[in-house]
């Protein structure tokens, strides 16, 4: 008995470090693909607010480019920079996507906890690692990957507490580590605090209706409820406290949240809004094809934990009982999830927080997906052919998952990457103009990676993207950008009747000729 | 019996991994995209062989390998 104990102790271990492994693996493409050169908007916005937190030694600075939703991210990033020398280009494209992997560990933890099975658990874990989003999410140089890890730990304690109530100091314990997880999660970033705060809201809502009227889920409701209630609650304060007296900053981010009301009921009342959220995957991919090939595990992921989720709660209601606690807890926590991946879906129509909101909560969706579906999974008994089937399709979908975390240029009009020329030019530029508009392609892929490497623009310079006007006096072009606006239909202003001002090779500086009707 | 399993799951799973690579490297590794679009390194498609390789092989131990 304690031999076969023992062995599935060590096969559980083989199985968690080859799944950290494939985290690894994934972090290392990630990194690989383009040379470590690589930068997208949060990237650069959160290094741009890295930098002035350093520089001014405070982290609530009054520059530009302070980051509005929380100073978290900064103040860890600074202080790895400090113990360690690294520069924010090198903390940002090389070492935090590999620190990343270990993102794989709570996300176990918890797994193991909600379904009680470390095989289930490792399964649910593997899931996760093939979602595209949940890889970006965790490789970009953004907050998201420490407001995983907050959230992942957070949601472990709490149910890991539930263990403890009959034993009061474990018990508070775990709940004080639960608090004090929640308040990093809002000091990294308040909006997913916000979101965290309003999925334990939820699920306590639907625990006490369920219990209420189902007799075979009361015992658990009845368990959950004030554990759930008791951090919402405490967690509402922790927000209001960091939103009210300790971050100033965020008073921007609270504006626009409270314009989506007005904005939703002028969506309802003109009968359709003016933003449409899925106009990036007709323009952001070579075709739909490409996108729908590429984000067939999000598909997959939602049908199956959406069907799972349905058959839980049919058994339930006729009269089953859940298996355990961590089950009715993974239950409440994705509908919970669910429901805020519904109102994100109308609010993006408002275009409310760059109308990518949905985007987002489906990143933090889907970790609650993938466990609903390995516990129903690592029951199943496959015939031998449907075997050697879903592991050939686990394969493609590593591939498929990798390939769309990077943007693959080939199938994305999207870019991560960028050359050290382009970044030249734009010094070059920056350094030689005043007061200037300078296009720089047909999106933010060089304005985010200057940010990364260097900042902001100088003094009254800007730097222009997307359309540009055509009499706009200076211009960056490289092989990149024309490619890039060949692939979106952007019209390059016509270069021969400008003077090349500067030309390393790959980048050129064009600017209108004298006697022209320059933009500035 | 069950050897005979592993070894034809492995033969089938060493095949697939061929077939992929291949295919990446012919698809990605075109000239056209090449001269201006960052080509796949070969470290990049070796991570994506291993990725393909390890997804698999997991997912075989923690689905089948009771």
């Amino acid at each position: 008995m304690i031999a076969r104990a023992r062995s599935g102790e060590i096969r559980t271990r083989e199985d968690l470090l080859a799944v950290i492994a494939l985290a690894l693996v994934a972090s290392g493409y990630f990194v690989v693909r383009f040379g470590g050169i690589w930068a997208e908007v949060d990237t650069g916005l959160m290094s741009h607010a890295i930098r002035i937190v350093v520089d001014s030694g405070q982290l609530t600075p009054t520059a530009e480019g302070v980051y509005s939703n929380g100073f978290g991210y900064q103040a860890v990033s600074l202080t790895i920079m400090a113990f360690t020398g690294l520069d924010i280009p090198t903390l940002q494209q090389l070492v935090y996507p590999l620190l990343s992997t270990l993102i794989v560990l709570p996300a176990w933890a918890l797994y193991r906890e909600l379904t009680g099975s470390a095989r289930a658990a490792t399964l649910a874990t593997l899931l996760l690692l093939l979602v595209p989003e949940h890889l970006f999410a965790m490789f970009r140089g953004s907050h998201e990957r420490l407001d995983r890890t907050f959230l992942f730990i957070a949601l472990w304690l709490l149910v890991r507490s539930l263990r403890f109530r009959g034993d009061r100091r474990r018990f508070a314990i775990h709940l004080g580590l639960v608090l004090l997880t929640t308040y990093g999660l809002v000091a990294t970033n308040a909006l997913f605090g916000m979101s965290f705060v309003a999925v334990l809201a939820t699920a306590t809502a639907l625990s006490w209706v369920a219990g209420r009227g189902l007799a075979s889920v009361q015992r658990l409701a009845s368990e959950a409820i004030p554990v759930l209630g008791w951090t919402c609650a405490a967690g509402a304060l922790l927000l209001a406290v960091f939103i009210v007296f300790l971050y100033p900053p965020f008073n921007s981010s609270l504006t626009l949240l409270l314009a989506i009301p007005s904005r939703l009921l002028a969506l309802l009342t003109t009968g359709g809004g003016n933003f449409d959220p899925y106009a990036y995957v007709a323009s952001g991919w070579v075709s739909p094809a490409a996108f729908l090939l590429l984000s067939t595990m999000n598909f997959v992921l939602l049908v199956l934990s959406a069907l799972v989720w349905l058959f839980l709660g049919w058994r339930w209601l006729r009269g089953g009982v859940p298996r355990s606690i961590g089950i009715w807890i993974l239950w409440l926590l994705y509908a919970a999830f669910a429901v805020q991946g519904a109102v994100s879906i109308v609010s993006d129509r408002t275009g409310a927080l760059q109308g990518n909101v949905q985007y987002r909560i489906f990143a933090l969706f889907a970790p609650m997906a993938t466990p609903l579906v390995a516990v129903v999974i690592s029951r199943w008994n496959p015939r031998p052919w449907q075997r050697r089937l879903t592991v050939v399709a686990l394969g493609f979908a590593a591939v498929a998952a990798l390939m769309k975390s990077t943007l693959e240029p080939a199938l994305s009009n999207k870019w991560l990457f960028y050359s050290t020329a382009e970044i030249e030019g734009l010094r070059w530029a920056d350094a030689h103009q005043q007061s200037t508009r300078t296009w720089v392609g047909p999106d933010e892929r060089l304005d985010s990676a200057y940010q990364l490497e260097v900042g902001l623009p100088t003094g009254t310079n800007v730097w222009a993207t997307y359309d540009p006007p055509s009499d706009i006096s200076s211009l960056l072009v490289s092989a990149a950008i024309l490619r890039q606006s060949a692939r979106l239909g952007v019209t390059v202003p016509e270069l021969d009747s400008r003077n090349v001002v500067y030309d390393n090779g790959e980048a050129q500086l064009y600017r209108q000729r004298p006697g022209g009707t320059p933009t500035p | 019996m069950r050897h005979a399993r592993v070894r034809f799951g492995m033969t089938t799973l060493l095949v697939s991994v061929l077939v992929v690579g291949v295919a990446i490297v012919v698809a990605l590794r075109m000239p056209s995209t090449a001269d201006v679009l960052p080509g796949l390194s070969m470290e990049a498609i070796l991570l994506l062989v291993i990725g393909f390789v390890l997804a698999g092989v997991i997912g075989s131990r923690l689905l089948f390998g009771r």
